[in-house]
């Protein structure tokens, strides 16, 4: 049985007045424990509506969404009970950081959920160094770290609360590569100390491609897509039709293909094409020795 | 809560009020401020009304936008009626007495009054500011204030409208990043709406502090791109937007002039509901 | 060569508490009027300080900046230099000063004291320019990313300036912004002539240069035209950049022993090379 899932969610603002809009409409998909899921879409698609119904910020007009065989709503008073299994980790994380130290500001989650003494201090610790952030960094101001650091701090803040789900929205928005790498590998690392279940919000299909397994294309509030990733990139024209690219890489096999349709490839990373050319012109017999 | 705040805010219209000169609408709103005050009876607070009723149709903006500016207020209104209901100085027998309170029939009124005063307050205040952009707004104080100059405050009203015209821009950038913390505070298990009065003013540290640190922030890249954009505290500077009275401006000028007229004579024989 | 910004020796450091942080140490380099460069480098590589000693915004510990031969050091000149190099920030919110889009586009040359007359039309054209003019009277704050940004290079070039810098304009936006955003750039440069200078650590944002310039750790490690720079791919990589997918690949297959062009970022371009090399090993 699936871990997480989404079933017929949908979300209308200000239902019953003329502004009526339906932000998400009628999205239904599932996660095992492990799955990496991309979720991809235009601004305005419905994906911020989507991660927010998540952790029960928002509570769902219609549908439901199922977390370990039960609906988070069941008890509505208990909702927050919601949010220390599934972590949210928002666009532009550092600016939600206000304590004094970066050690008191990783804590607020976890004191929120009760957690004290030798259990609290573990937990800060783990998360910062997950995180990669350095011992010496843990007593300073938040303020004072760099934009890079910062934003690590926040991640730290929510898997902290050892959260068996995490949604980032746009982790790496912002960064410059290096930064961007830190991340992505410490969210990896994350998934693979828990078996949690990522959620990643991006518009990179390029980093979409290189760490999800599954991708989940919105268009209007609607699910357009939903699969295991290779599956949902082999959807070039489908997804130009609703402006959104396949990675570059894929683009370009696409490209070669036109002037060469016996290629049998459609790579989804630098690595995989550079592999399948090599062996196609024929030296990849002795690469592969 | 905070999407209900629309006070303050621009919206975009083609009407007649819209088009109206910035300065004139200024002097009406304190005119019309005058006029509420000086009506001392029903007639003549009802033909006020009236009139901003007929203002308020005019700008072709829904009037359910004009409710919502009303919906933060509710709170200080209804405080202003009771209080006013309770103070009486009438010799006549009250309505209702318990205890140590009384109320009089004139308290009724005057609470009536006072609640209505009130409310046009607000909502001629809104005409203003839904009809008008902040920038044209801020123009108008700045050139109504003008005549401050000769006393040597020129500098402090163009900054006070500079100020005015930031703060408006940055308030719906502020309203939603204030939404945008408390969501991720919320997500990290912050419990914002329980506990006694000392938790939640506590529970407010954490998206107080967020929001002051970013305000600074962006006050201070602000400052940076305004420089770069040879803003040097006013000197020099000339509006895109020069001021011209129209014909509509000065008609405008005489229908709400009669009015004066009819609340002076309304105030000097009507005798019903005086307060 | 005509040169409209030229930094000789130029040093600069942040004072903080305990120590200073030099970021820019005997700088030296020069902005030719006309051409379109890009700047790449990492976070903390620099660029931002190179931005802002462009226009005088902040001024060198030693050496000097000067903009058509005017020293940003110089107090008198400050006006006329920030007229001449205009200068667009990373995020859009925190640069648009007016809630309206054509009042917030008047602001600067509002503050040249032109006649009214005079503002309409810049802003007219600059908001045309943009491709923003039928959004003149809509609200700031309720444009996408993309639009901001492009409001405020309209706010800049209703300045008309000489030069504009642009620091990590696209940082902050969705590809789509990120397009618009580009392209408005580019068509400025070809159609106006105004110099860019676009800073950034996206490298595809570089392929429609005139000059590439990559910085790391406050020194320029490779200066030239985009072709000489995309094939220094090792270099790149050491600078804390990363490079795009094609030109990526295009530099692996020339390690694996391939003749390959390697210097080229365009998918098309990219795409005929590698069809090229599959029908001449077909040929074998």
């Amino acid at each position: 049985m699936s871990y997480l899932t989404v079933n017929n969610l949908t979300h209308t603002y200000g239902e019953g007045t003329p502004s009526r809009k339906v932000a998400i409409n009628d999205i239904s998909f599932s996660l095992e424990k492990g799955d990496v899921l991309g979720v991809i879409g235009h601004t305005g698609s419905g994906k911020s509506t989507l991660v927010t119904h998540l952790n029960g910020l928002m509570k769902p007009t219609s549908g439901s969404i199922i977390l370990d065989g039960k609906d988070i709503w069941e008890k509505p008073k208990e909702i927050k009970n919601i949010r220390s299994k599934v972590g949210l980790v928002f666009q532009y994380p550092e600016y939600q950081l206000f304590e004094e130290t970066v050690y008191k500001d990783i804590a607020f989650g976890p004191e929120n959920l009760g957690l004290v003494g030798t259990e609290l201090d573990r937990s800060v610790r783990s998360a910062a160094a997950l995180m990669k952030v350095q011992d010496e960094l843990l007593d300073k101001s938040p303020f004072e770290l760099s934009g890079g650091e910062k934003r690590r701090v926040a991640i730290a803040g929510v898997l902290a609360m050892n959260p068996d789900v995490v949604v980032f929205d746009e982790p790496t928005a912002g960064l410059d590569p290096i930064g961007r790498e830190t991340i992505f590998s410490a969210i990896a690392d994350y998934r693979k100390k828990n078996n949690a279940t990522i959620i990643i919000v991006s518009h990179s299909m390029e980093d979409i491609a290189a760490v999800c397994n599954k991708v989940l294309v919105l268009n209007g509030g609607k699910v357009a897509y939903f699969g295991d990733t290779r599956t949902v990139f082999s959807n070039v024209s489908g997804l130009a039709e609703i402006g959104l690219g396949v990675p570059m890489i894929t683009s370009l096999f696409e490209k070669i293909k036109a002037k060469h349709p016996d290629l049998d490839c459609s790579p989804l990373t630098v690595d995989e094409a550079l592999s399948f050319l090599l062996s196609y012109l024929g030296k990849g017999g002795r690469a592969d020795a | 809560m905070l999407n209900d705040i629309t006070f303050g805010q621009y919206f975009v219209a083609n009407s007649l009020i819209h088009r109206l000169d910035p300065r004139c609408k200024l002097l009406y709103l304190v005119y019309m401020i005058v006029l509420v005050f000086l009506a001392q009876n029903v007639v003549s607070l009802a033909s006020v009304a009236l009139l901003s009723l007929t203002i308020m149709l005019l700008t072709r903006i829904p009037i359910r936008l004009y409710l919502k500016s009303i919906k933060v207020v509710i709170p200080i209104i209804i405080f202003t009626a009771v209080l006013n209901m309770f103070y009486s100085s009438a010799e006549a027998a009250p309505l209702v007495s318990f205890w140590i309170f009384k109320i009089y029939s004139s308290g009724l009124i005057r609470a009536g009054f006072m609640a209505v005063r009130v409310l046009l307050l607000i909502l001629l205040s809104s005409v203003l500011t839904y009809t008008t952009t902040p920038n044209d707004l801020t123009d108008a104080i700045e050139r109504v204030l003008s005549p401050l100059k000769f006393i040597g405050l020129g500098r402090a009203i163009h900054t006070m409208s500079m100020m005015m015209t930031i703060a408006l821009r940055f308030i719906p950038t502020l309203i939603d990043e204030t939404n945008k913390i408390m969501n991720a505070q919320k997500a990290r298990g912050a419990e914002l709406d329980s506990g006694g009065i000392v938790k939640k003013v506590k529970a407010l540290l954490p998206i107080l502090i967020p929001l002051l640190i970013s305000s600074v922030r962006r006050a201070y890249e602000l400052a940076e791109a305004m420089e770069c954009r040879c803003y040097n505290g006013g000197k020099g500077r000339v509006r895109m937007k020069q001021l011209h009275m129209k014909a509509r401006d000065y008609a405008s000028f005489l229908v709400i002039s009669a009015f004066l007229g009819v609340i002076i004579i309304s105030n000097i024989y009507v005798k019903i509901g005086v307060v | 060569m005509d040169n409209i910004i030229t930094l000789d020796k130029v040093s600069f450091a942040y004072e903080s508490e305990d120590k200073n942080y030099e970021v820019l140490k005997d700088f030296s380099v020069s902005f030719e009027r006309g051409t379109f460069n890009v700047v790449l480098g990492h976070n903390g590589s620099g660029k931002s300080t190179l931005a802002k000693l462009l226009n005088g915004l902040i001024k060198p510990v030693s050496g000097t900046v000067s903009v058509n031969g005017l020293s940003t050091l110089d107090d008198e000149s400050d006006f006329i230099i920030k007229k001449a190099v205009g200068m667009v920030f990373q995020n859009p919110d925190n640069q648009l000063v007016s809630s309206v889009v054509e009042e917030d586009v008047a602001f600067g040359p509002e503050n040249l004291g032109l006649s009214p007359e005079e503002i309409r039309r810049r802003v007219d054209n600059a908001l045309k320019a943009v491709d923003m003019y039928d959004m003149r009277l809509n609200a700031t704050h309720k444009l996408s990313g993309g639009q901001k940004q492009r409001v405020a290079i309209a706010g800049i070039i209703a300045m008309e300036p000489e030069c504009i810098v642009l620091d990590e304009p696209t940082a902050m936006l969705d590809p789509k912004g990120r397009k618009e955003v580009i392209d408005t750039v580019l068509k400025l440069n070809k159609e106006k002539g105004i110099t860019v200078i676009l800073i950034t650590h996206f490298m595809e944002e570089a392929e429609f240069a005139d000059r590439v310039l990559v910085m790391s750790d406050g020194n320029i490690i490779s200066d030239g035209a985009p072709c000489e720079i995309f094939s220094q791919v090792e270099k790149i990589k050491s600078a804390g950049l990363s490079v795009p997918q094609t030109t990526d690949l295009l530099f692996k297959l020339k390690t694996a022993g391939y003749n390959v062009d390697n210097n080229v970022i365009s998918a098309d371009v990219c795409a005929s090379i590698i069809s090229d090399l599959i029908d001449n090993s077909l040929k074998k």
